[in-house]
């Protein structure tokens, strides 16, 4: 059964594609709890259902339009929170609501029934194409880069932002980029996991890696290794079981999660 | 003597309420400045406005270089303003303020929480520190690129004795190498410490007021 999985080409595509984007969300995810942003996900992803919307309704690629939404979104939120008063949860709120509202509107507008819609909102395997594994492979790469070109300042903001203005570290600039990646690494990661639970994959092996590192060098090798064994068990599970393959990756991050948390909690007694 | 930091005529204003109305201070190379006030005062805004984090709403912040931020400057923060849940370790925290080498800034390092006797803390996370503990790194992280001007808020929060009297004899030390210190602090911690060029501030309805002292 194992081996005919790595034999089916949309399988292999999923296994790819889930692979890269659980890197970038696994190396991304750790500056998003570590700043405690984890809302921006859900956010992010829900705002970019206008984006879908209105790339189905053009009939264009929706997960460019979407990554277009998604990039405003994370520029406008940035934008705030460097400028107002306003909370970046408050912001995060407003925002999303209002593109959600925009999506709802487009596709009320879309006569005819758009199956790929349903496949954005909860993710599916057999949609993944090899371009979006592409797209996969630049995101993970852009976000290499950036981490290991900033890694001393972007973790000095993230730990004292105050401080590393001090020390000259450009704030601004790296949070615009930081949330700007974010964004994009959630909409990749929509085909795969699906509107609805794409945050879990930012979020949780993030916060096993917090939980389990002994120092910071460890936390993002530690979140990157978890989420790579709990997205491959998930897609590989979902289609053993012929289940949905983000709902199958989010309960395998979390099942796994608890365990650990679990074991750690009874080791320490 | 050319003023290393000058503030003429800052008014700063949050939500509309005035926190300074006018400030003038002039800070010379080897002053040690200590600025007091009460809760609310504005003795933090005062020392973001020097830092360049903020900006005035009138007057002029002047900094010796273009801007002190980018000059070498060391600045204690208060602790509750610290993520303490971060994972990350008192080395790898002082490393993200070196430029030197990690060999270097680790050698730094111990030798500055030696003056605090505190070595032990090289290898522990930020978790792991009682609130005393964490003033002693944030006081360390300050020094290790050797600054030419410290700038600390409140240092002694959560020190014990033994620890406040280190901080001041260290202070001492730094002023004597023609260190510019600005100390803002609750209440006079300093009695019975001799510094050169000190002068001391009360910060009293958003003016400055210069203290006399007779001793």
């Amino acid at each position: 059964m194992i081996s005919e999985i790595f034999q089916l080409e949309f399988m292999l595509r999923a296994i790819y594609a889930g692979l890269l984007v659980s890197l970038s969300c696994g190396v991304l995810g750790v500056f998003v709890v570590l700043r405690k942003q984890a809302f921006i996900a859900d956010g992010v992803a829900h705002a970019s259902l206008a984006g879908i919307a209105i790339g189905l309704l053009l009939g264009s690629n929706p997960i460019l339009w979407a990554i277009a939404v998604a990039i405003v979104m994370s520029i406008l939120l940035t934008y705030i929170k460097q400028n107002s008063t306003v909370s970046f949860d408050s912001s995060i709120g407003i925002l999303y609501s209002f593109f959600f509202a925009i999506g709802i509107l487009v596709i009320s507008a879309i006569d005819t029934y758009k199956p790929d819609l349903v496949s954005f909102l909860f993710g599916s395997l057999l949609s993944i194409t090899w371009i979006e594994v592409i797209y996969a492979l630049a995101l993970l790469i852009f976000v290499v880069i950036f981490i290991a070109v900033t890694y001393s300042k972007i973790v000095y903001m993230t730990f004292d932002i105050e401080g590393a203005r001090v020390r000259g570290v450009n704030v601004k600039l790296l949070e615009y980029v930081l949330n700007i990646l974010v964004s994009i690494a959630v909409i990749v990661s929509i085909k795969l996991m699906g509107v609805v639970l794409v945050t879990a994959m930012l979020v949780i092996p993030a916060t096993f890696a917090k939980l389990f590192a002994k120092n910071f060098s460890q936390v993002i090798w530690f979140s990157c290794i978890y989420t790579i064994i709990a997205t491959t068990l998930g897609i590989i599970l979902s289609y053993i079981l012929d289940l949905p393959s983000g709902a199958m990756v989010v309960v395998l991050h979390t099942v796994l999660l608890g365990f650990l948390v679990l074991m750690k909690a009874i080791r320490g007694r | 003597m050319k003023e290393q930091i000058m503030l003429k005529d800052v008014e700063f204003k949050y939500l509309n309420s005035v926190v300074f109305a006018s400030i003038n201070l002039k800070i010379n190379k080897g002053d040690y400045i200590i600025i007091t006030g009460g809760n609310g005062s504005g003795k933090s805004t005062l020392l973001k406005l020097i830092l360049g984090l903020i900006k005035p709403s009138k007057g002029l912040v002047k900094t010796e270089s273009r801007k002190i931020i980018s000059a070498n400057v060391g600045y204690v923060s208060q602790s509750n303003n610290i993520d303490k849940d971060f994972p990350i370790t008192v080395e790898e925290l002082i490393h993200l303020e070196c430029n030197v080498s990690s060999k270097t800034c680790s050698l730094s390092l111990k030798i500055h929480l030696a003056k605090f006797n505190a070595e032990y803390l090289i290898n522990k996370k930020i978790a792991e520190l009682s609130g005393g503990e964490l003033q002693k790194v944030l006081i360390c992280r300050a020094l290790v690129t050797e600054p030419e001007i410290l700038i600390l808020d409140e240092p002694t929060n959560n020190l014990d004795k033994i620890a406040r009297q280190n901080l001041y004899k260290l202070l001492v030390d730094l002023n004597n190498q023609g260190k510019t210190i600005i100390n803002v602090t609750h209440a006079h911690d300093e009695h019975g410490y001799s510094f050169k060029n000190a002068t001391s501030y009360d910060l009293i309805n958003g003016q400055l007021v210069e203290e006399v002292h007779n001793d």
